[in-house]
């Protein structure tokens, strides 16, 4: 797979929990493990279906509300990745959580989404400086909301970008391939986005010198 | 990490913390879109039930067609020798021989190698073991659709009669002098050319069928003294000089009728009642006949239409299934090998090698469809011809490696960084191309029914579309076109192909159909950069069937 794979073993992450993936909605006491819930959805339980969408979509939502500009657009992206879930959940070998596996589907879906609506979606910079000097953050000087419209109000290409890169990892190689544009262009794109990304956060919260 | 100190990061680490890694990262959606995704399941669930019955409907109407072809040219074949029939039957109510025509005319479809002896046994003259030439002519004339013999009882009548191994007796009427009865007609049919069971017992009252002696009735007491098996001894002679019981049979022909009964019961007292019946219908068969019923009087038919060639070009439509194998050898091409911000990965050296051997060994065929329409120019007598056309194929194969090779091979870093032996990747592919064959081709266009074709020559094919999926990993999906900038594979290659089977035409009608093996072999690689040199490459092939229609005939009547 070109995809750098699965990420988070390389960030150092613990394999996740069901509570964990579950954070906004609880999982029934009956809940099935992860295999067993994927077994039923093979055979066409479609109480399975729901629970499994039930375990990962809020966490899906998260990462489609990363690549949408709107909550609809995400939605629409979150139903699109989930029917390609259940439609090819035969092929998942089980070598890696569902989690990871669904989550790169949601990412495809999104970027699906973005080329169909990539005509549509007029491009403006704004006023921003070329380079911005490298800065430390905080963490917990910044919200999940505000961090979340932040990335939202970046232009359609350098969210992409953005998200693609500094999030889910993958090279800039890669991300030629998958926008179809040169790996110097999503090398410089990003390179835009980070600047407009520093210039909005100094505006939310001033850093701390 | 101090816990006293708040964590701080670059602004990559900051939305990562916040965005991938936080409990906060949780957003749950609408309660409407699960009842807009389980709305899609099963819209989507009831389209793959509606293919699924679209390719039950097109499977039972190719049953049907293929079954209705297969009746109608049975039904066809059935028709064509009507004539025969019917006068078999009208002889079989006219002349008390029940089994006289049908029988005769089976044994007239046999081979006939000269006899030398007279005194044949009756089951060998029935197999046609005996004949003379002179019914080797009429055989050969009966076959001839434009000729007729002469069956007329002006001198005479000879009657036939044979006996089949089983028991079966035939009889037919023939002419009373075979050379005469030999000398064909145009434009005329009768009896006669469906009379050569005379091979099997011919007497001859006529004078000049005695001194022709071609035929001879060998049906006398003596036979029994040369050796033969007990029975009905029937005697054909190719020849006078050749014929040691042509007096014999000279001598029998003065017989009566019943003499010869009371001879056939006396040689075969095994089972009197029933040879006495026999006899019976075969002293019945040896009287005279006066002349030739009304209903097998002579039949005069339309001139054959003139064949004339039809135009030069022909047009027709195939299809194929065949078993493709790409035969792709990766062994030059680098690993890629996946990596991300944090970490990389450097292959081991001869690592290439080895995965694109493992590649090979689990490379296995898939199926190849071709659709062509093409168009035939005749050359010289009809038979041959080349043929050139266009043609869209798609091919499938599939591969199982622990690096997936889609177009360029990659690695999955989880597996290399952790150490650990990779698993078998399977990974699936979809070749499209369009092909410009030009074959020369062997048929009869003139010969309706079953016939042979055959066919050989070379195409140029254009490389559309390779997508190639690895399973469990949608975002590895390559697909390369010939405007992609890059591609491993080739945008335009070469092969040969062959092909043979058979052909059905049917009478009357403008079209064939084809149906026979088809092998093709590529002469250039698939892959753009094979490592190896021209002779030493890895090429594709393929193997299958394919089934095609001609519109058009060879021959036109006018």
């Amino acid at each position: 797979m070109s995809a750098a794979s699965w990420p988070a073993f390389s960030l150092g992450m613990a394999k996740p929990t069901a509570s964990k993936l579950t954070a906004s909605r609880p999982t029934p006491a009956a809940a099935l493990t992860e295999e067993e819930l994927i077994d039923s959805c093979l055979a066409g339980q479609q109480t399975a279906q729901k629970q499994l969408y039930e375990r990962y979509s809020a966490r899906m939502m998260a990462v489609c509300l990363r690549y949408a500009q709107t909550t609809f657009e995400a939605e629409d992206v979150l139903q699109e990745g989930f029917v390609t879930v259940f439609r090819t959940l035969g092929s998942f070998r089980r070598e890696c959580p569902l989690e990871f596996w669904i989550r790169r589907i949601m990412v495809n879906a999104a970027l699906r989404q973005h080329r169909r609506n990539a005509p549509l979606v007029a491009v403006s910079d704004g006023d921003y400086p070329e380079t911005l000097a490298s800065e430390e953050f905080t963490f917990s000087n910044y919200a999940y909301s505000e961090l979340l419209a932040v990335v939202q109000e970046l232009a359609p290409r350098y969210r992409l970008v953005f998200n693609l890169y500094a999030i889910e990892g993958y090279t800039h190689k890669e991300i030629g391939e998958m926008l179809e544009i040169s790996e110097g262009t999503s090398k410089s794109q990003y390179s835009r986005a980070r600047v407009v990304l520093q210039t909005k956060l100094a505006r939310l919260q001033p850093p701390i010198k | 990490m101090n816990p006293s100190t708040p964590p701080k990061g670059s602004l990559e680490d900051l939305f990562r913390y916040h965005l991938l890694e936080s409990e906060a990262a949780a957003v749950a959606p609408r309660p409407q879109v699960w009842e807009q995704v389980d709305t899609n399941l099963l819209l989507a669930q009831n389209e793959k039930y509606r293919r699924r019955l679209a390719a039950y409907r097109w499977a039972v109407a190719a049953s049907l067609l293929l079954a209705s072809l297969a009746g109608g040219g049975w039904w066809h074949s059935q028709r064509q020798a009507p004539a025969t029939a019917t006068l078999a039957q009208a002889t079989t109510q006219q002349t008390a021989a029940p089994t006289g025509l049908a029988t005769a005319r089976r044994a007239a479809t046999a081979t006939p190698p000269a006899s030398t002896s007279a005194m044949a046994t009756a089951h060998q003259a029935a197999e046609g073991f005996t004949t003379s030439p002179a019914l080797s002519t009429v055989r050969s004339s009966a076959i001839d659709p434009t000729a007729t013999l002469l069956a007329t009882t002006r001198r005479g009548t000879a009657t036939a009669a044979s006996r089949h191994r089983h028991g079966i007796y035939a009889g037919a009427i023939a002419q009373p002098s075979a050379d005469q009865a030999a000398r064909p007609t145009p434009g005329r049919r009768t009896l006669a050319s469906y009379a050569p069971a005379s091979e099997a017992l011919v007497t001859g009252t006529g004078r000049r069928a005695r001194r022709t002696q071609s035929v001879h009735n060998g049906w006398a007491p003596g036979s029994e003294a040369s050796g033969q098996p007990a029975g009905l001894a029937i005697a054909v002679a190719p020849s006078a000089p050749q014929s040691q019981g042509g007096d014999q049979g000279a001598g029998a022909e003065a017989a009566p009728a019943s003499a010869v009964a009371g001879t056939f019961t006396a040689l075969t007292g095994a089972e009197p009642t029933a040879e006495a019946n026999l006899a019976a219908r075969l002293a019945s068969l040896l009287r005279p006949v006066a002349g030739l019923p009304t209903s097998l009087a002579e039949v005069a038919l339309a001139p054959a239409p003139p064949l004339e060639l039809a135009p030069r070009w022909q047009y027709g439509a195939s299809y194929s299934a065949s078993a493709y194998n790409p035969n792709i050898e990766w062994a030059k091409v680098p690993v890629v090998v996946a990596s991300n911000a944090v970490t990389s990965y450097q292959p081991p050296t001869g690592f290439t090698r080895s995965v694109a051997a493992e590649y090979r060994d689990n490379l296995r065929t898939g199926l190849s469809q071709r659709l062509s329409l093409w168009a035939t120019r005749r050359l010289g007598n009809g038979r041959w011809g080349l043929r050139t056309g266009l043609e869209l194929s798609q091919n499938t194969a599939s591969s199982a490696s622990s690096v997936a090779f889609v177009g360029e091979p990659v690695a999955d870093l989880s597996y290399l960084q952790a150490g650990l032996v990779p698993r078998l990747q399977r990974t699936s592919y979809r070749y499209r191309s369009v092909s410009v064959p030009a074959e020369l081709r062997y048929a009869n266009p003139s010969k309706t029914g079953f016939s042979f074709y055959g066919r050989i020559g070379a195409m140029v094919t254009a490389l559309l579309s390779v997508r190639s999926e690895v399973e469990g990993a949608p975002e590895a999906t390559r697909t390369y076109s010939p405007l992609a900038g890059s591609t491993p594979y080739r945008h335009v290659s070469a092969g040969l192909r062959g092909g043979a089977g058979m052909q059905y035409r049917p009478a009357g009608h403008q079209w064939s159909l084809n149906f026979g093996p088809v092998a093709e072999m590529g002469i250039l690689s698939l892959n753009a950069d094979p490592s190896q040199d021209f002779w030493g490459q890895q090429r594709p092939y393929s193997f299958g069937l394919e089934a095609g229609m001609e519109i058009g005939r060879g021959f036109r009547l006018q």
